[in-house]
């Protein structure tokens, strides 16, 4: 069980190391698994955290199931790092669809009961988010944006990816990508510089 | 253009500097996580065949039993199931020619094996009868025994026994005959069992032929080579013809034609027709040597 902890570093590996792990992977090595899961771990959590931030859904469950997902069915992807990272944030934007989808049909719980049982909500969810005030400030902005522009934010500041890599994550044109993220961008100054003038 | 590259280098804007860093943080995921990771990669090796296997190989064997039957059955159209059964008829016809080759090859290379042994210097007499018994069941090698004239066929078979050799084709015929002649009683009771059973079928089926006139006709030549075939055709024939007299007249003007072309044949080896009682004298055998 100690295995895992020879595959690679936690740190961002190069486009060449990626792509061999990716090669690997595709062949049934676990080696070339780990230094991928090693590799996209970390973003993917912070993204999928920015995402549900706010609401009851837990990130982690999300993350484990989008690596469920990528396990399973790796060996059927065919492509390279930049369309690995799209297909895995795409999975984890499904993810996080079914994850609000199952939320919305489940009965919520009153306040009382949740003060009672301490059952999740994203008050507690909130406890658990270890970011600075900063960054919860902003999160919070950028959900407040309408979805796909909080969406396409999300995707390029956090997950780092690029125009191209957004537009196949979300399923539209880059041009589209474009014109979400510079709306989005404009409403967030916006937004963010009211909530400083009114501190 | 520049608006257009300060746009698209927006995530370095100071403002998100903060958020950026959050998420380049490493998050504190032990590789403990990555165990159920690696254990459902490892379990999705196998599934890789299942589409091929769900979506080709079932639905054939399905189509390829199931229709047939369904031919068979009648549920489908008479011309379509008609189709179907020709299809079946020449897939079988295909499956089984080679089969019936391998068949034949195994059955020549075991006689093979069996001559060799025969021919083998340690091999008793006894053995070597039985073992060229096998070849008198065919009619072509009986028939092949049966052109050569008898008194010649003996000599023959004392040349091959006293030098311990014996011939695979015709050897069985050939040594059945010297036995009956030669004063060493050698142990061929083997030599035809079919041949006896054959012999009697023929009595017993030749009863009922005396009754008709035209079944003596055609049962009196008892040296006709194809006589077992011939005998069973008429019997069919003159059972089921609701007109015998002209079956048993085509049959018996078809052994007299035969009788005919056969019974030259002793002729040039210079014995000539007098070799015909003595062959039918011998016996079932004489007569199924003639065959």
């Amino acid at each position: 069980m100690g295995e895992p902890q020879t595959y690679g570093s936690h740190q961002a590996q190069p486009e060449e190391v990626l792509s061999d792990a990716l090669i690997q992977a595709r062949k049934g090595e676990e080696a070339g698994f780990a230094v991928l899961w090693r590799h996209h771990n970390s973003r993917l959590t912070r993204f999928v955290q920015s995402r549900t931030y706010g609401s009851s859904i837990d990130a982690d469950e999300v993350v484990s199931e989008t690596w469920l997902n990528v396990a399973k069915d790796i060996r059927k992807f065919d492509g390279g790092p930049s369309e690995f990272s799209a297909w895995l944030y795409s999975i984890s934007r499904n993810r996080i669809i079914d994850a609000v989808r199952i939320r919305d049909r489940q009965v919520r719980p009153t306040e009382e009961l949740e003060e009672a049982f301490w059952i999740p909500s994203p008050l507690n969810v909130e406890k658990e988010f270890d970011a600075s005030e900063e960054v919860r400030r902003i999160i919070r902005a950028i959900n407040s944006l309408p979805a796909a522009q909080a969406e396409v934010l999300a995707l390029r500041i956090v997950s780092d990816l690029s125009v191209a890599e957004t537009a196949k994550v979300v399923k539209k044109s880059a041009n589209s990508v474009r014109v979400l993220a510079h709306r989005g961008l404009t409403a967030l100054r916006a937004e963010l510089a009211g909530e400083s003038n009114n501190e | 253009m520049n608006n257009g590259d300060k746009f698209e280098d927006f995530p370095n804007d100071p403002l998100f500097s903060e958020l950026r860093n959050f998420a380049a943080e490493p998050v504190s995921a032990s590789d403990e996580a990555l165990i159920p990771l690696l254990e459902k990669y490892r379990a999705s090796k196998p599934k890789i065949r299942r589409p091929f296997v769900k979506a080709i190989a079932i639905p054939a064997i399905v189509i390829g039993f199931g229709i047939p039957s369904l031919a068979y059955a009648g549920v489908l159209p008479k011309t379509l199931s008609h189709q179907i059964e020709t299809a079946v008829r020449s897939v079988r016809h295909a499956v089984g020619k080679p089969v019936v080759a391998i068949a034949h090859n195994i059955a020549s290379l075991t006689s093979d094996n069996q001559a060799k042994n025969v021919t083998s210097p340690s091999s008793s007499p006894s053995e070597s009868s039985g073992a060229s018994s096998p070849p008198v069941a065919t009619p072509s090698q009986s028939s092949g025994a049966s052109s050569t004239p008898a008194p010649t066929l003996t000599t023959k078979n004392e040349e091959d026994h006293s030098s311990g050799q014996d011939s695979q084709s015709g050897g069985s015929n050939e040594s059945n005959v010297a036995s009956s002649k030669s004063p060493l009683p050698l142990p061929i009771a083997d030599p035809r069992p079919t041949h006896s059973e054959d012999k009697s079928h023929q009595e017993s089926s030749a009863t009922p032929r005396t009754t008709s006139p035209h079944g003596e006709s055609s049962r009196t030549p008892s040296l006709n080579p194809t006589g077992e075939n011939q005998d069973s055709g008429e019997g069919v024939s003159v059972a089921k013809s609701p007109l015998p007299t002209i079956s048993s007249t085509r049959s018996s003007t078809h052994d007299k034609e035969q009788e005919s072309k056969r019974t030259p044949r002793p002729t040039p080896s210079g014995s000539g027709i007098p070799s015909i009682p003595t062959l039918s004298t011998d016996g079932g055998d004489g007569s199924e040597t003639d065959d």
